[in-house]
C-alpha cells in the first residue's frame, strides 16, 4: 500500500486543534429522571402480575413510581385491583371522582383489602387504561398514597380520578395486579412500572 | 436494568395563527406517547380541539367530564379531543396515548385539560389497530394562536 502525505501547504486559512472533536457539537448523553424499570406484555391469560424485590432494587435510587396499565378481562367487566406487599387486610381506601357519560358523581369507598381502580371493557379489541402515580412508596415514615387517571371506553364509558392511601408505613416492595371475580387478565394486557429520580 | 425513557420527539411553537397541527412520521420505537399543548384559540367561546390519528376521522369515540362555574358535565361523542380550550384563555393539557404502537388493540386516550374557565378528564378510543403514525389537532371555526406550543414524547415499555 502505497503512502499518502497529508500536507496544509494549499490551505490558506486552516487552523490547528488540540482535540479531535473540536468544531463539532459536544456529545451529551440522553437524560432522564423517568425511567422504566419493569414491563409485562401478556401474551397468554393470566391471574396476576407482580412486581417484587422494589424496595431493595429501586428504594436507593427512585422518589416514585407510576405503573402504566393498558388491561382487558376478556368477556367480563373486570376491575383492575392492585395490591402491595402481599396485605390483604382493610388498609386501603379510595376516592373517586367519575363521568359515566351522563353525569358527574363522586364516592367514599369503606376501607378495603385491596385498591380497586377502574373497570375494564368487553368490546373486543378495547382495553381499558390506567396511569397509578405511587408517591414516596419506599419511605417509611408515612402511608403510601396513590393517584391514579382510569378510562374506558367501549361497552359501557367511564373516565375517572381517584386517589387513595395504603395505611401502612412500611417501603413498598412488591406490587401485585390483577382483575376481580375470578377473571383474568388476557394476552394484549400491558403493565409497566416507571421510577421517578428526585435530585 | 433500568431505561430511562419519556423521549421528546417533537416540538413546535406557533409563530402565527395556524388552522391545524400535524406530527408526521412517529416513529413506532416506543409504548405510550404523550402529547403536551398549551393552546389558545381566535374563535369564540368554547372550542374543541380535535385528534386524529393515521388521517381516520372515523371511529373515534369518548367519554368525558368538565366542572366549570355553572356545575358539572359528562357525556359522550364520536371525537377524541386533545382539549377544549376557551377563547381568549389559554388551556394547559396533556394526552396519554397508551400503546399506541401496539397492533393487537384499539387505542386508549386518557386525557387532562383545563384553562381558567374550566377543567376537563376524559377517555378516548380509536377503534383500530394500526399503529399510529401520525397525529392531527385541528379546531372547528377557529385557529390556534400565535405562541400555542404542541410537544411530543415517547415511553418505552
Amino acid at each position: 500500500m502505497g503512502v499518502v502525505k497529508l500536507s496544509t501547504a494549499g490551505i490558506l486559512d486552516y487552523q490547528k486543534y488540540s482535540s479531535a472533536l473540536a468544531g463539532n457539537s459536544p456529545y451529551i448523553p440522553f437524560s432522564s429522571a423517568f425511567e422504566l424499570l419493569e414491563t409485562e406484555i401478556l401474551t397468554g391469560s393470566q391471574t396476576s402480575v407482580t412486581f417484587s424485590s422494589l424496595n431493595s432494587t429501586y428504594g436507593a435510587d427512585y422518589q416514585h413510581l407510576q405503573a402504566r396499565c393498558v388491561f382487558s378481562g376478556g368477556g367480563a367487566v373486570s376491575s383492575l385491583r392492585i395490591e402491595l406487599n402481599g396485605d390483604t387486610g382493610s388498609n386501603y381506601s379510595l376516592h373517586v371522582l367519575y363521568g359515566n357519560g351522563s353525569s358527574v358523581l363522586s364516592a367514599a369507598g369503606a376501607p378495603s383489602t385491596i385498591w380497586a381502580l377502574g373497570n375494564s371493557v368487553t368490546t373486543s379489541n378495547a382495553f381499558a387504561a390506567s396511569i397509578v402515580d405511587i408517591l414516596d412508596p419506599f419511605e417509611t415514615t408515612k402511608y403510601t398514597t396513590g393517584r391514579i387517571l382510569h378510562g374506558r371506553i367501549g361497552s359501557s364509558n367511564s373516565i375517572e380520578l381517584l386517589s387513595g392511601n395504603w395505611r401502612n408505613t412500611a417501603a413498598v416492595d412488591t406490587i401485585n395486579f390483577r382483575v376481580d371475580g375470578g377473571q383474568t387478565l388476557i394476552a394484549g394486557t400491558r403493565l409497566s412500572l416507571y421510577g421517578l429520580k428526585a435530585a | 436494568m433500568a431505561t430511562q425513557t419519556y423521549v421528546a420527539l417533537a416540538t413546535t411553537t406557533l409563530s402565527g395563527t395556524t388552522a391545524s397541527v400535524t406530527f408526521s412520521s412517529i416513529p413506532a420505537d416506543y409504548r405510550d406517547l404523550v402529547l403536551v399543548t398549551k393552546i389558545g384559540n381566535n374563535g369564540s367561546g368554547a372550542k374543541e380541539i380535535s385528534l386524529v390519528f393515521n388521517s381516520d376521522s372515523s371511529n373515534r369515540s369518548r367519554v368525558f367530564a368538565a366542572g366549570y362555574s355553572g356545575g358539572t358535565l359528562s357525556g359522550t361523542a364520536s371525537t377524541i379531543l386533545a382539549a377544549y380550550n376557551t377563547a381568549g384563555l389559554i388551556s394547559s393539557n396533556t394526552a396519554h396515548i397508551m400503546d399506541y404502537s401496539a397492533t393487537d388493540k384499539h387505542k386508549t386516550v386518557l386525557v387532562r385539560n383545563g384553562d381558567t374557565a374550566f377543567t376537563m378528564m376524559q377517555a378516548g378510543r380509536w377503534a383500530s389497530t394500526a399503529a399510529i403514525n401520525s397525529i392531527e389537532l385541528s379546531i372547528s371555526g377557529a385557529s390556534f394562536t400565535a405562541g400555542s406550543t404542541f410537544s411530543l414524547y415517547g415511553i418505552e415499555a
